[in-house]
């Protein structure tokens, strides 16, 4: 089976490594694809063993979050997820959330049907993120990391518990 | 040595510098500092802007005590490694993050008695003298997988047919 993770840098990635590694202990027999951005903690990524291919896109750069958004709905950010996608092949997709996320789910969902499974950020206790206010439409699983959030994604989220 | 990091955000954390940087002297530790895009330099203690994760993790280890920011990677990494941190939200109402969340989590993982809050910048010191004075073990690390992780292994068996 091979799984692609996508994915932003920093807590996102801290909390996907960490899933991963348990994922591996139960699942000897995944394949794990990464995708994240290009960051100076995303350089040296390749050398992890847990990953078996990992693909970088380049970071917007805007401090606005605003900008930060629109660069995820770019045609060459899109074209490049396509890419992807089209070459590996994925059995799922799952995500931990941020800008990377939204191109790999949407073309994951609306081109590919590959089945995606999204888990809400841990550093969110109360508020939706904006990755997941759009990508609950997205997912086939949609994961909040705290119960508070359930009533107010709907019906869809589910709560297993937090990652710690 | 007590360790310092305000995360990778390209906004800096001055409020938490500075009162770090008037703290030092008094401490019976040598203080480092990770400041980030932070735009005050610290006077009294040694710093750098950004490092790599494996020298991040690495600092963790060597620390008495590590002050944080409330960001969620960093305060689990922490946490990973069998530690419980000092942490200091960024607050929206002074332009070290674009809302409150970090005010959730921290308020969140007090009440699971995870961290060690500071709501109060003025009430730093008297926060680390505490934690040099205690032990700061957090809950041992866990050695079997969460239940959130055991159920997406399942998940990601089963999710065609979801």
């Amino acid at each position: 089976m091979k799984l692609l993770a996508a994915c932003e840098s920093g807590g996102h990635l801290t909390q996907m490594t960490y899933i991963l590694k348990h994922l591996r202990e139960l699942r000897e027999d995944i394949n794990i694809v990464l995708v994240t951005e290009d960051s100076k903690r995303t350089k040296n990524l390749k050398s992890y063993s847990l990953f078996d291919e990992v693909y970088l896109l380049e970071t917007s750069g805007y401090k606005n979050k605003y900008l930060r958004y629109l660069h995820a709905f770019s045609p060459t950010v899109f074209i490049k997820v396509l890419r992807i996608l089209k070459k590996e092949r994925p059995d799922v997709i799952i995500s931990t959330a941020g800008w990377v996320s939204i191109p790999a789910f949407i073309l994951s969902k609306v081109v590919f049907g590959i089945p995606t499974i999204y888990i809400h950020s841990w550093s969110r206790v109360t508020k939706k993120s904006d990755s997941g206010r759009i990508l609950y439409y997205f997912s086939d699983v949609f994961i909040v990391q705290w119960p508070q959030l359930l009533e107010k994604y709907g019906k869809k989220a589910r709560y297993f518990g937090g990652i710690l | 040595m007590i360790f310092v990091t305000v995360g990778n955000s390209n906004i800096g954390f001055e409020r938490l510098i500075r009162a770090m940087d008037a703290l030092a002297p008094k401490l019976p530790y040598e203080v480092i500092m990770q400041i980030g895009s932070s735009s005050y330099i610290p006077k009294n203690a040694r710093w750098f802007r950004y490092a790599d994760y494996e020298t991040m993790l690495e600092h963790f280890k060597n620390a008495k005590v590590i002050v944080t920011h409330a960001g969620a990677g960093t305060i689990l990494d922490i946490l990973m490694l069998g530690k419980k941190p000092i942490v200091v939200p960024r607050l929206k109402k002074f332009g070290e993050h674009i809302d409150d969340h970090q005010l959730e989590i921290v308020r969140a993982l007090e009440e699971r008695g995870l961290v060690i809050p500071v709501y109060d910048i003025q009430k730093l010191g008297e926060a680390i003298l505490d934690a040099l004075d205690s032990n700061l073990k957090a809950r041992p690390r866990r050695k079997t997988p969460p239940r959130l992780v055991r159920i997406i292994a399942e998940l990601v068996n089963n999710v065609g047919g979801i």
